[in-house]
């Protein structure tokens, strides 16, 4: 095998990818649920709090796996590709930054938040250029099209979520709407990503010295 | 290798603007900005949780003087805040309201009346006042409306982007480097501890007799400004058209000779403001019944201190619950325990004023890091009056 | 103005980005250089609409001339061509005469018509109240009445450039452009209009009608060379423009300690706003693939006035050298002159034989300088500014083997940094007087002025006032600290002269340039004079 240690580092994304869908799910439907309680119906809500409560649980448990096996995958991968490493060190980034929210509020928690979610958007950008680096050497087009497919979606996804942050300001309404947008792109995304992930398995699975 | 570095060079560019971006944020934010009591206030608004508010003030500083939220919710558990701003405007008050009715939605808002009762459309045009309320509210459909109605076209980037006013700042960093700790404190914390209110720690002696017993019989008007005038009738229009539950009110001030024709035309505003079907509640005739004490529970002519503060608070707001049927609206048990700190606050800051006060030593009061940390010395228990 | 499209206001680099935008995307790129046309008249009509009606009278006009002295020389040699068996030496000699002379008075009536606008808008109200002062003098009743004229907004330097493009088609080292709107374009181009530099048609036209198609780096190094310009303006030179406006009308006010170091004050900001918009300008034109010549080439490093206007406002000085200088100093008038001188008892001597061989070019440079001082302005100061300029140049060059002779006989070594250094300050003190003609009100406040330098000195006197003339101490450390900046960019770039410095930063790691553009960005954000805070310096030379 020419790449071992890239193809353990995948093996390892492609579960981590599956939870991070699993999120996004269990996230959205929470994001519906809380906007839907009534809180003058206390028995209700109670129940439903209740609920709310085990699902952010499992979100947390399955983000902080899912961070786990991304950030072991990098640190073996890296040593077939260099690009790994980037995608190594936004991911440290990301989480100090998510601890250094936890005791913030207010405006400066969404800054860094904001940081969080940039440095997550650099981790998976490089993945899939790191990817698609040895996609190029093993010259399999197919490989590579998924990859800007996904990095296309990435754009999208940020695109539309700079611009529902733009429009809502003028257009309050619109807010449910880009939500659900862009949980929608946000699934595809996530499908695109996985997608390309098994093909670089195979890729790599199959790439003889 | 050309598609890697094309993607790679769109990644460094976009990091790259956003860090800028993001620098200059968080110099708007909390640095370069000209911080103060009126900044941290209008912040704290917004760091409200939507539609946990009860009831909102909304006025100048004879608003953020007079009223204390932590008191009122000790007392009458309904929840409240000051969206008040220093000579605050009559754009300003209509902007407020609509910003309130967008955010939270309470059961009531109260409009404190002082920026109807200028003589003249002076205040209205100082730029000062403007830019005290103005340069605190973040980037909404009401704020673009107000710029886009009233500011000229050259100035408008500086009301979108108030770095653009504030950026020489830099060269009085050290003088205000308190105020933007007290900024970044209140961001960090995620609420206000005294929900707007303000004060200074002194008790006003004026050789100046005080007018305010012959505030009850006087019905003479005086006629607003015209301009002000159509703004309360636009505020009014408009709050009837979102079916906003609206009173204005009149708190108490040391009313002298040359400040007595307000006392004239906030009459006018009654009578003009009740043909509306709205009511006004002309408190600062009231002030006996409140239990007012001229030469006791005021700071200067046209602020009470923390005395004149809590029996204005006590009587406000049983009147609103009984007239007005405020009701204390749901809230869970993490913001119960955030309004009790608020009143345990208030109640701290109560004393500490009075200590002031007795000592001698008058200074301002407010959410800022330096009163909060003196007000540790004193007890939270709830103020008893005498 | 309509609004406020100067080039240091975030509406100009709005504006820029959407016509960026639509130039790139453009879908016809043969037509591409019509957006850069629709930005350009948008442009002026913002900030000059209420005179546009000049600048497109010099552009039919210029249009229209050059199509008809291109028609008479394509006439002309037609016709030659086809009496070229028939006629005799002479005849065909006397008929390129005169052919010579009839392109030669159409060229002079675009010449004319275009100057003569300018000098009237310009000059009418110098001229009158001069006169006025003079018939006053002679006890005459009657006086000129003034008028109250407005210049429109880069009406030199269009107008120079138009012109050149006459000269050009006149000297056949160009074609007339036989598409108006294309000479509009050329004319017109925003990033220039304001303060140059002054294009030759050659140089710009082939560009500016040129598809380009987007390119990374070029935008890049356009951005940087914006950012650049930006420092200059807004950190160093409006900051020291406060100081400056403090002191103006009132020198009398000020002790020889303050007007010296407002003098100095004066050469770092003219520098850095000047140079400041060029690089605002030719950044600009960079983003659309356009390079239009660099103005300035660190002039306070000359060790010579000569070779300071080589290195100061070069587009002028290029423009005045092929249009101004060379005719004069190769005129016959000049030549015979020189002939003249050499044939006298004094032009057999030593010294006599080299002032008539440099008599034509010391007389064409004073005549040169005289017209730049005019240039800069309508008042007597500029024409003292033009004639010291001028002087200076003229008896260096009449002196010139005098000084030789001196630096051997004393065995100076030219190459010693001492002896450079000393150049370079001697050449600066030139240069410092001649700011003083500048910078002050009037003549006679000049005069004053130097007066001051020597009798005025008080240094604990001078530091209170300085203290009082509208800057905080921290400001006067950012403009020391900026003009460190560039002395040290200046200095980089002097020993590097192949390269940029923008090329040489392409060279560092990806952490290390974005580090210096993040400083910069920040620099001018935090430390720029902008907003309602200050009131923003015009560019020093929007007024001409």
């Amino acid at each position: 095998m020419k790449y071992p240690k890239a193809l353990t580092g995948v093996r390892l994304f492609v579960p981590a990818e599956i939870l991070c869908v699993i999120v996004s799910l269990l996230t959205f439907i929470i994001v519906i649920l809380v906007n839907n309680i009534d809180f003058t119906n206390m028995q209700q809500t109670d129940v439903l709090i209740n609920r709310l409560a085990v699902g952010y649980l499992l979100v947390n448990i399955f983000s902080i796996i899912a961070f786990v096996l991304k950030l072991v995958g990098f640190q073996i991968a890296r040593k077939d590709e260099r690009q790994f490493r980037k995608s190594l060190f936004f991911s440290v980034i990301g989480m100090i930054f998510i601890l250094f929210g936890l005791f913030t509020a207010g405006t400066f928690a969404s800054f860094v938040w904001g940081v969080n979610e940039v440095a997550n958007l650099l981790v998976v950008i490089y993945a899939i250029l790191a990817i698609y680096n040895l996609a190029e050497k093993e010259d399999d087009q197919d490989v590579m099209k998924r990859g800007k497919i996904a990095l296309v979606f990435i754009a999208i996804i940020f695109g539309v979520a700079v611009i529902n942050a733009t429009i809502t300001i003028f257009i309050p309404t619109v807010d449910a709407v880009f939500k659900i947008l862009g949980a929608a792109l946000d699934l595809l995304g996530h499908a695109a990503y996985l997608s390309f992930l098994l093909a670089a398995k195979k890729m790599l699975k199959n790439a003889t010295v | 290798m050309r598609f890697q570095k094309k993607v790679t060079r769109t990644v460094k560019v976009s990091v790259f603007l956003l860090i800028i971006m993001a620098s200059c944020l968080g110099l708007q934010q909390y640095v370069l900005r000209n911080v103060d009591h009126n900044s941290l206030r209008v912040e704290g608004f917004y760091q409200e949780t939507p539609g946990s508010l009860d009831a909102v003030f909304i006025g100048a500083s004879d608003m953020y003087t007079s009223f204390i939220p932590g008191r009122a919710y000790e007392k009458y558990g309904f929840t409240s805040y000051l969206l008040a701003s220093e000579s605050i405007t009559s754009d300003g008050v209509l902007t407020a309201v609509k910003e309130v009715v967008r955010t939270q939605n309470p059961q009531l808002v109260v409009v404190e009346a002082n920026a109807f009762l200028y003589s003249d459309t002076k205040n209205d045009q100082n730029q000062a006042y403007i830019h005290k309320f103005f340069d605190n509210l973040p980037f909404s459909l009401n704020k673009l409306d107000y710029i886009q109605k009233n500011v000229p076209v050259d100035d408008r980037w500086e009301y979108i982007f108030p770095l653009i006013k504030y950026h020489g700042l830099w060269t009085e960093y050290p003088e205000r480097f308190y105020m933007m700790a007290s900024d970044l404190t209140l961001d960090m914390r995620g609420y206000n501890y005294l929900k707007g209110f303000r004060t200074t720690a002194q008790v006003f002696k004026s050789k100046t007799p005080s007018l305010n017993e012959q505030i009850y019989t006087e019905h003479d008007t005086l006629p607003l400004d015209p301009k002000l005038e159509t703004q309360l009738r636009e505020l009014m229009d408009y709050a009837k058209q979102n079916d906003v539950n609206l009173v204005f009110v009149r708190a108490p001030h040391y009313v002298t000779k040359s400040t007595y024709d307000r006392v004239k035309r906030s009459n006018q505003m009654a009578h003009i403001v009740n043909e509306e079907g709205f009511s006004y509640y002309t408190f600062e005739s009231d002030a006996r019944d409140i239990g007012i004490d001229d030469q006791h529970d005021f700071y200067n002519e046209e602020h009470m201190n923390v005395y004149g503060a809590l029996k204005f608070t006590d009587y406000v707001a049983e009147r609103f619950v009984n007239v007005e049927d405020l009701k204390p609206g749901f809230l869970t048990d993490e913001q119960k325990e955030g309004w009790k700190e608020v009143s345990k606050t208030s109640n701290q800051l109560y004393r500490y004023c009075d200590d002031m006060m007795t000592k001698g030593n008058g200074r301002g009061a407010q959410e800022d890091v330096v009163t909060l940390f003196m007000l540790d010395n004193y007890s939270d228990a709830p103020i008893e009056r005498k | 103005m309509l609004f406020n499209l100067t080039y240091t206001t975030l509406n100009f680099l709005f504006f820029v980005l959407v016509a960026m935008l639509l130039y790139f995307l453009f879908p016809v790129k043969k037509y591409k250089w019509t957006v850069l046309l629709a930005a350009s008249v948008f442009f002026y009509a913002v900030v000059g609409y209420k005179f546009a009606y000049y600048i497109l009278f010099t552009t039919l006009s210029t249009y229209l001339i050059a199509l008809w002295i291109e028609r008479v020389s394509k006439q002309s040699k037609a016709l030659l061509k086809e009496k070229k068996k028939e006629w005799d030496k002479d005849q065909k000699k006397s008929y390129k005469n005169k052919i010579k002379v009839q392109k030669r008075l159409i060229m002079a009536l675009a010449l004319v018509i275009n100057f003569g606008v300018l000098a009237f808008l310009k000059y009418y109200n110098f001229f009158a109240g001069s006169l006025n002062d003079v018939l006053g003098v002679f006890g005459v009743g009657f006086s000129m009445p003034t008028l109250k004229l407005l210049l429109p907004i880069g009406i030199s330097f269009y107008t120079f450039q138009a012109m050149g493009y006459i000269v050009d088609v006149y000297r056949e080292k160009t074609a007339a452009q036989r598409n108006p709107f294309k000479l509009l374009l050329f004319v017109s181009f925003f990033p220039q209009i304001i303060q140059g530099p002054i294009s030759i048609y050659d140089q710009l036209a082939d560009q500016l009608f040129e598809p380009h198609a987007f390119d990374f780096t070029r935008m890049k190094h356009g951005m940087e060379l914006i950012l650049w310009g930006f420092f200059k303006k807004l950190v160093i030179a409006d900051r020291a423009n406060i100081a400056i406006e403090a002191v103006k009308g009132k020198y009398g006010e000020y002790n020889g300690t303050v007007l010296t170091f407002i003098i100095l004050l004066y050469a770092i900001q003219l520098y850095a706003d000047f140079s400041g918009g060029i690089d605002i300008s030719r950044g600009v034109a960079q983003i659309f693939g356009i390079d239009m010549i660099d103005n300035f080439k660190r002039p306070y490093f000359s060790r010579s006035i000569n070779e300071y206007w080589r290195r100061w406002h070069i587009s002028l000085g290029g423009w005045l050298k092929n249009y101004l200088f060379y005719p004069l100093a190769m005129s016959n008038v000049f030549l015979n002159a020189s002939k003249k001188m050499k044939n006298t008892r004094f032009g057999k001597t030593a010294a006599g034989a080299h002032v008539s061989k440099v008599l034509p070019t010391s007389i064409a440079s004073l005549i040169v300088f005289l017209v730049v001082g005019v240039w800069h302005g309508a008042d007597w100061k500029y024409v003292a500014f033009g004639i010291w300029n001028g002087g200076i140049i003229m008896l260096s060059i009449l002196m010139q083997p005098l000084f030789d002779g001196a630096v051997d006989k004393l065995r100076i070594n030219r190459k010693n940094p001492v002896f450079i250094g000393f150049q370079i300050f001697r050449t600066l003190l030139v240069v410092l007087v001649g700011y003083v003609f500048d910078v002050v009100h009037d003549f006679g406040e000049g005069m004053y002025t130097f007066g001051q330098f020597f009798t005025g000195q008080n240094l604990p006197e001078g530091i209170a006032q300085i203290g009082t003339l509208g800057l905080l101490w921290q400001d006067y450390v950012v403009i020391g600290l900026g003009s460190i900046v560039l002395l040290v960019a200046s200095i980089i770039q002097e020993k590097h002269p192949e390269t940029d410095i923008r090329h040489m930063l392409d060279q560092k790691i990806f952490f290390v340039r974005a580090l210096v553009l993040y400083i910069g960005v920040m620099a001018v954000v935090i430390f720029g004079i902008y907003g309602s805070g200050y009131n923003a310096a015009d560019f020093v030379y929007m007024q001409f």
